[in-house]
């Protein structure tokens, strides 16, 4: 028996070691590809001309489509916000799928919103409509309500609803900066490939100061959780998702705040249930229609496109929240298993599912195995700890690497947090949250797996507060 | 078995170290860069402050051009730094003579021709070669990053309307990198020398054919920007036997007609466009175009051409086989001057939705003569999507309330039968709405004229957001109930 644990607690080792360089070269690959792609991003605002975009009769309109359910705190805000994004021919859709609150209420009083009997042809199936509402003060406003369905179902409400050749999803709890569309659509008008789908940068909005519908001020949040958060995003969106996107392997783009095409995503089947990260869910979906129907199409990443979220302020919220995320991937990753090394996918079914599956699926119940399994491998055998301890603070060090390095990133690029002091802040979260952050999160994600392999389907609601500032006024006022 | 353990051991305790003295100079490095950047920013904002009036002066023609250039040189780093932050402010502003002294400041510091020499110099071949150039700027040394400067350089000859370049960024035209091409072909579209006009559309051609190399929606957004009077160049193209270069030309022209009318130009359709040689390719050649597509795009510029020639050419794409070729009609009959309502009315009962909504739409564009034709449709018509695609027209250009207004009035029969159609239809949530706002005499006549109608067989309530819970319902024959206000 002693052999037998003994066997087992070497291959664990190796397990752990095979994670750690898989996980620590794919991340170390993808800082060095974005260094270079943010890098070069930047240094093309010289001669991107924005403006030329903005007035050319060629740049195609955008709806945003805006998925709420019980939002009413900030579903007003967001709405005012995306009514003043810098587009030509801009439309907004706000869905209330069935909220049991007033988010459709205090739409109606803000935008002094009547109902309307617009037709709306339906190429997506999705639960019935109860209603429609237009502002003549707003006319590019549009307000849906149906049945509850979910936010896919809402989402493919709105996309039933949409005229204009691409749509804008956002979620209810954001902002957009004013030229955060035209920055999306950039790379659009200038790829010679069909590029499906466009996603930016969400940012914390926490602790920034938001005056008609637009940040006016960009501060840190002020609790611990949430500047963690400021750091796991440009880690996340600055070299995760720029890397990828570099490398062709782009698996996520934020729902949050991403541009489709519409033709393609109705032709695709629209926003799938099936999962609890639509986003996604559809990403790979788009990809899988492309190679079966032979289509050339693309995915594409800009790092200056911003929208500000409201991040969760409570453990709970952000317990709540990373173990969906981590269900939906797990969900999306087992859907699409046919994908994983299959040539045709390139990139993507070569190196970027399985590096996610590996690493981002099951390194969660590998990593977690590994904080249980090296005290008692020490115990078992107290020389092995001369061989663990200088691994464990090796790994921590290289975690910290790559979070310093997404800070770099930030310094030599965007800088929105423009004080020393901040810059110090970003360094110090960046280096504690390895420190029992970096440990709960992993904590989440066991969980999200954990659930994942005993069926568990259920979206769990985050539910935001916004600060008391943004509720007063109306849309008209602050227009 | 120590031994080898101890080893492995002892190198990752180095790594670690290694790492962790990493982290500490990376995290330290980048505070001493903060630092440094913040005081030479302040040093730079300081000669800026200085100089910015100066380059002002000179830009707006207040400054003598002599006194105020000896002063840029002073500092000619921070000048040119200056002024390229206010080109973009001069081309916002889109002055001529802003634009036409800022080149001449470019030209006398010496940017015009750093940025000729940079947009004319190719990667170099190899990384070694390019390490060893002495001539070359640290970007361009790298071939992998030197196509920032190019496009740069490009750009801002761009943004000056440098005319003695255009040479030069047509030669971009083909530059190993797709964001040089593309910028040089936006430059071009600025500055809109004559003789680029055909390279570009060789350009359009060769994306059309497959073997372009700068995006389809850059190009066509520099060559729409040039004015209308050049689609003349385009009738080779609009001949060709591909069907998608015909596309991508007729697409150009309507674009191209499309911004002649826009508030950026307007009024500036020329009105002897049938005197063009593509006229006539419009009005014999692509409306019987095998090609759908291409006939689509080419009743978008037919009403543009002449109302005499372009009415017969409509009539016939509004009976196409393809709905979008239809759709395109019916839009494109309603730019005509004073367009025969019946043609478009016989869209209205269309198979497809969008055309139908295509002649709604084109109908209610006219006028009363078309809300008119529109109304005794609605009264008419069996066709009950087309009934409901009226209904939302009508209510979407807010006409109810006027409507509501007349309705039961002497003379005004077709707005009532339209009310009462629309209850039928079970489109009564904006009827409410109005009801709301409606004067309460007229409100319950209107009410009271809808309970008398026997077949009014509708289970929807008109009920008034406003009016209160108590209020006796009237009961309509047929299950209809309407509240008495």
């Amino acid at each position: 028996m002693h052999s037998l644990g003994t066997h087992a607690l070497v291959f664990f080792d190796i397990l752990l070691a095979l994670y750690f360089v898989v996980g620590n070269g794919g991340y170390t690959i993808l800082m060095l590809t974005s260094f270079a792609s943010v890098w070069l991003y930047k240094r093309r605002h010289s001669y991107e001309a924005l403006d030329q975009l903005r007035k050319s009769t060629v740049t195609p309109p955008v709806t945003i489509i805006i998925p709420a359910w019980n939002e009413q705190e900030i579903i007003v805000q967001a709405a005012r916000s995306a009514l003043c994004t810098d587009y030509p021919g801009i439309q907004v859709t706000v869905v209330d799928d069935g909220s049991c609150d007033e988010t459709l209420k205090r739409l109606v009083d803000a935008f002094a919103l009547a109902p309307g009997n617009r037709i709306v042809r339906s190429p997506l199936r999705t639960r019935p409509q109860r209603g429609l509402y237009v502002s003549p003060e707003f006319p590019s406003l549009l307000v849906l309500s149906k049945d509850n369905g979910g936010k896919p179902d809402a989402l493919n409400a709105g996309l039933n609803a949409c005229r204009t050749p691409y749509f804008c999803t956002l979620d209810a709890d954001c902002i957009l900066e004013p030229d955060a569309i035209l920055r999306l659509m950039r790379p659009i008008i200038s790829s010679p490939v069909h590029i499906a789908a466009s996603g930016g940068i969400v940012r914390p909005l926490n602790g920034c100061t938001v005056v008609n519908g637009t940040v006016t001020k960009v501060n840190l949040p002020r609790t611990g959780v949430e500047r963690f958060q400021v750091i796991e995003y440009l880690r996340t969106f600055l070299f995760g998702r720029t890397g990828w996107s570099r490398l062709g392997g782009t698996l996520i783009i934020s729902g949050a705040f991403a541009l489709f095409h519409r033709e393609t995503v109705v032709e695709a089947g629209g926003f799938s249930n099936d999962t609890v990260t639509e986003d996604m869910e559809l990403i790979v979906r788009l990809r899988r229609w492309a190679v079966e129907h032979g289509r050339k199409l693309r995915t594409a990443f800009s790092s200056d496109p911003v929208c500000w979220v409201l991040c969760p302020d409570t453990l709970r919220m952000l317990g709540r929240q990373r173990r969906r995320w981590q269900l939906g991937l797990c969900q999306t990753l087992w859907k699409n298993r046919a994908l994983f090394f299959d040539p045709a996918f390139g990139i993507f079914g070569g190196l970027s599912l399985p590096f996610h599956g590996l690493v981002e699926g099951l390194g969660a119940v590998v990593e977690s195995a590994g904080y249980m399994i090296i005290p008692l491998a020490a115990w078992n055998n107290p020389s092995s700890l001369t061989f663990l301890l200088p691994l464990v603070l090796f790994s921590l060090a290289y975690s910290a690497l790559f979070s310093i390095a997404a800070v770099v990133l930030e310094e030599l690029t965007h800088r929105r947090y423009g004080t020393a002091r901040e810059l110090m802040t970003l360094l110090f979260y960046a280096v504690t949250e390895n420190f029992g952050y970096r440990q709960l999160l992993l904590l989440y994600r066991f969980t999200g797996t954990m659930r994942f392999l005993r069926g568990f389907r259920a979206w769990e609601k985050v539910v935001h507060l916004p600060p008391a500032e943004w509720l007063a006024g109306t849309a008209k006022e602050r227009l | 078995m120590a031994g080898p353990s101890h080893s492995v051991a002892n190198v990752i305790w180095l790594l670690a170290i290694a790492l962790s003295g990493l982290v500490s100079a990376l995290a330290g490095s980048l505070l001493v860069r903060r630092a440094i950047r913040s005081l030479s920013s302040k040093r730079i904002s300081k000669l800026a402050a200085i100089l910015s009036p100066w380059i002002e002066g000179l830009l707006d023609g207040s400054t003598n051009y002599d006194v105020g250039l000896s002063k840029l040189r002073e500092h000619p780093t921070i000048a040119r730094r200056v002024l390229l932050d206010r080109m973009a402010l001069v081309e916002a502003a889109a002055g001529v003579e802003g634009i036409e002294r800022l080149r001449r400041l470019c030209r006398s510091l010496g940017l015009v021709a750093l940025w000729r020499r940079q947009l004319s110099r190719r990667p170099p071949r190899s990384l070694i070669t390019g390490l060893l150039g002495r001539r070359l700027t640290m970007l361009e040394r790298i071939p992998s990053l030197s196509f920032v400067a190019r496009a740069e350089a490009a750009e801002n000859l761009g943004l000056m309307r440098d005319q003695q370049s255009w040479p030069l960024l047509a030669k971009a035209l083909t530059d190993p990198s797709l964001a040089v091409r593309s910028v040089a072909a936006r430059a071009l579209g600025r500055i809109q020398p004559p003789a680029s006009f055909p390279i570009l559309v060789q350009e359009l051609q060769d994306i059309a054919l497959g073997e372009g190399s700068v995006s389809l929606r850059s190009l066509k957004m520099t060559l729409a920007s040039f004015p209308l009077g050049y689609a003349s160049d385009l009738s080779a193209m609009l001949q060709h036997p591909h069907p998608r270069v015909r596309f991508l030309a007729a697409d150009l022209v309507a674009t191209m007609v499309q911004r002649s009318g826009s508030p950026e130009q307007p009024g500036k359709i020329p009105q002897d466009l049938l005197l063009n040689p593509i006229a006539g390719i419009f009005l014999t050649g692509l409306v019987a175009d095998p090609n759908p597509d291409v006939r689509a795009r080419a009743a978008d510029v037919i009403p543009h051409l002449d109302a005499v020639r372009a009415l017969p050419a409509l009539l016939v794409l509004l009976e196409d086989a393809e709905w979008f070729v239809r759709l395109h009609a019916a839009r494109a009959v309603a730019e005509l001057t004073s367009p025969p309502l019946e043609a478009l009315g016989s869209r209205l009962t269309d198979s497809n939705w969008r055309v139908r909504e295509a002649a709604v739409r084109a109908l209610a564009a006219q006028g009363r003569r078309g809300i008119s034709f529109l109304l005794a449709h609605f009264r008419t018509a069996d066709d009950r999507y087309s009934r409901e695609q009226v209904a939302e027209e009508i209510e979407r250009l807010g006409l109810i309330p006027s409507l509501i207004a007349a309705f039961g009035a002497p003379g005004a029969n077709a707005e009532t039968e339209f009310i009462e159609g629309m209850v039928r239809l079970g489109k009564t949530a904006s009827l409410r709405a109005a009801l709301q706002n409606t004067p309460e005499h007229k409100r319950e006549e209107v009410l009271a004229e809808l309970q008398k109608q026997s077949g009014l067989a509708n289970s929807e309530s008109v009920r008034p957001p406003g009016a209160s819970a108590e209020t006796p319902l009237l009961a309509i024959p047929g299950g209809g109930r309407f509240r008495s206000g």
